[in-house]
C-alpha cells in the first residue's frame, strides 16, 4: 500500500515536470501562424510631391524572429519598387528606387534577426539624389544583407553580428558618408556560406 | 562639419591575442562581408571584428575619418577559428565643398544573376549627353554588354 502510495506522490510530481519539460523545449523554429501561412507583396510607386510611408514586418511578436521596418519621408520625386515575401520561418525585402529631391526627403531601413543574433540599418537624409538597391533576406538559421547605393546627400549605414542574441559581439560597423557616395555592402551570416569569392 | 580636417585619417589597429582555443560559435557560424566605397565628400566609418569577448581569440578595428575622396574595398571573413580581412584604399585628401549645380540627367541599371553570384551595374550622371546600348542575356551563361558615348559621370561596376 505505501508502495503504491508511494509510487502516486511521484507521479504526481513528475507528470508536471514532463509536461514543463516538454513546454520548455519545444521547436520554436517556426512561428505558429495558423490562419495567414504567408505574406506576398509587391508595390511599385512613382511619385512627384510629398510621401510619408513606413512598413514594418515580422515573424513573431516581441523580441523575437525576423523584424523589419523600412520607410520614406518627404517631397521630392520618388520612384521605387518593393519585393516582400514573409512566412514563418523567415522574410526576403528588397527596395529598389531613384529619389530625388531638393535635400528634403529621407529614406531608411532597419532589420534584425533575433534568431540569429544580426541587425543592419541604413538611411539617407538631404538626399539630392539617390538610387538605392537593397536586399535583405532572414530566416532562423541565417541573414544576408546586401545594399547597393548611389548618390549626393547623407548616408548612414549600420550593422552588428552576434552569436545568436546572447552571445559573444562578432562584428560591428557604423559609418556616415556625406557627399557624393557609391556604397556596395554585403554581409552574411548563419549556417551557411552565403556570399561567393571576390 | 566645417572641413578642417587636414589629411585623410585612416587608422588600422590590430590586436591579436594569440588564444589556442577556438571560440564557442553555437549559431552565427561565420560572417562574410564585402564592402566597396567610392566617397567624394566626407566620410567616418569604423568596423569592430573579435573572434571572443573581452581579453580572448582575436580583435581588429579598422576605421577612416575625414574629407576628401576616398576608393575603398574590404573583404572580410570571421569564424570560430580565424579571421580574414583585406582592405584596400585609395585616399585623397580636399575639403568638402558641395556641388551646388549640375545637369541633372541620370540614368542607371542594373543586372544580376543570384545562381551564378553575378552583379553589373552602370550608372551616369551630370550627363551633357548619352548615347547608350546595353544589352544582358541570362540565357544559361550570363552576357552582359554596355556600349555608351557621352559627356559626364560614369559609373561602371561588376562583382
Amino acid at each position: 500500500m505505501k508502495l503504491v502510495k508511494g509510487f502516486i506522490m511521484n507521479a504526481r510530481v513528475l507528470l508536471p515536470l514532463v509536461v514543463l519539460t516538454f513546454a520548455l523545449t519545444s521547436p520554436t523554429g517556426l512561428a505558429a501562424w495558423s490562419n495567414a501561412g504567408n505574406v506576398t507583396e509587391h508595390s511599385y510607386i512613382y511619385l512627384s510631391g510629398y510621401i510619408d510611408e513606413m512598413k514594418i514586418y515580422q515573424t513573431y511578436k516581441g523580441l523575437e524572429g525576423q523584424k523589419l521596418v523600412v520607410g520614406t519621408e518627404g517631397s521630392g520625386t520618388v520612384s521605387r519598387r518593393q519585393t516582400a515575401y514573409v512566412d514563418e520561418g523567415g522574410m526576403y525585402f528588397n527596395e529598389w528606387g531613384v529619389f530625388q529631391s531638393e535635400g528634403d526627403l529621407r529614406n531608411a531601413l532597419c532589420a534584425k534577426n533575433y534568431k540569429v543574433g544580426t541587425v543592419i540599418s541604413e538611411s539617407y537624409t538631404e538626399i539630392e539624389y539617390l538610387i538605392k538597391d537593397t536586399t535583405t533576406f532572414q530566416d532562423d538559421n541565417v541573414s544576408v544583407y546586401s545594399i547597393a547605393s548611389e548618390g549626393r546627400g547623407t548616408a548612414r549605414l549600420g550593422a552588428r553580428v552576434k552569436d545568436g542574441p546572447k552571445g559573444v559581439t562578432i562584428m560591428s560597423y557604423g559609418g556616415t558618408y556625406i557627399g557624393d557616395f557609391n556604397i556596395r555592402q554585403e554581409i552574411g551570416s548563419g549556417s551557411e556560406f552565403f556570399l561567393t569569392c571576390p | 562639419m566645417k572641413s578642417r580636417v587636414l589629411l585623410l585619417l585612416s587608422v588600422l589597429l590590430v590586436i591579436i591575442s594569440s588564444s589556442p582555443s577556438l571560440a564557442d560559435w553555437d549559431i552565427a557560424k561565420n560572417v562574410n562581408q564585402r564592402s566597396a566605397i567610392s566617397l567624394r565628400g566626407y566620410m567616418d566609418e569604423i568596423f569592430i571584428y573579435q573572434t571572443e569577448k573581452d581579453f580572448a581569440g582575436s580583435k581588429l578595428v579598422y576605421g577612416t575619418q575625414g574629407s576628401g575622396t576616398a576608393t575603398r574595398t574590404m573583404t572580410t571573413h570571421v569564424d570560430e577559428g580565424e579571421m580574414h580581412i583585406n582592405v584596400q584604399g585609395e585616399f585623397y585628401y580636399h575639403p568638402y565643398r558641395p556641388i551646388t549645380s549640375e545637369n541633372d540627367l541620370r540614368g542607371a541599371l542594373r543586372a544580376k544573376n543570384l545562381e551564378l553570384g553575378k552583379i553589373i551595374s552602370e550608372s551616369y550622371s551630370g550627363m551633357e549627353y548619352q548615347i547608350e546600348e546595353t544589352s544582358s542575356s541570362n540565357d544559361g551563361v550570363p552576357v552582359y554588354e554596355i556600349s555608351s558615348q557621352g559627356r559626364g559621370t560614369a559609373r561602371l561596376g561588376a562583382w
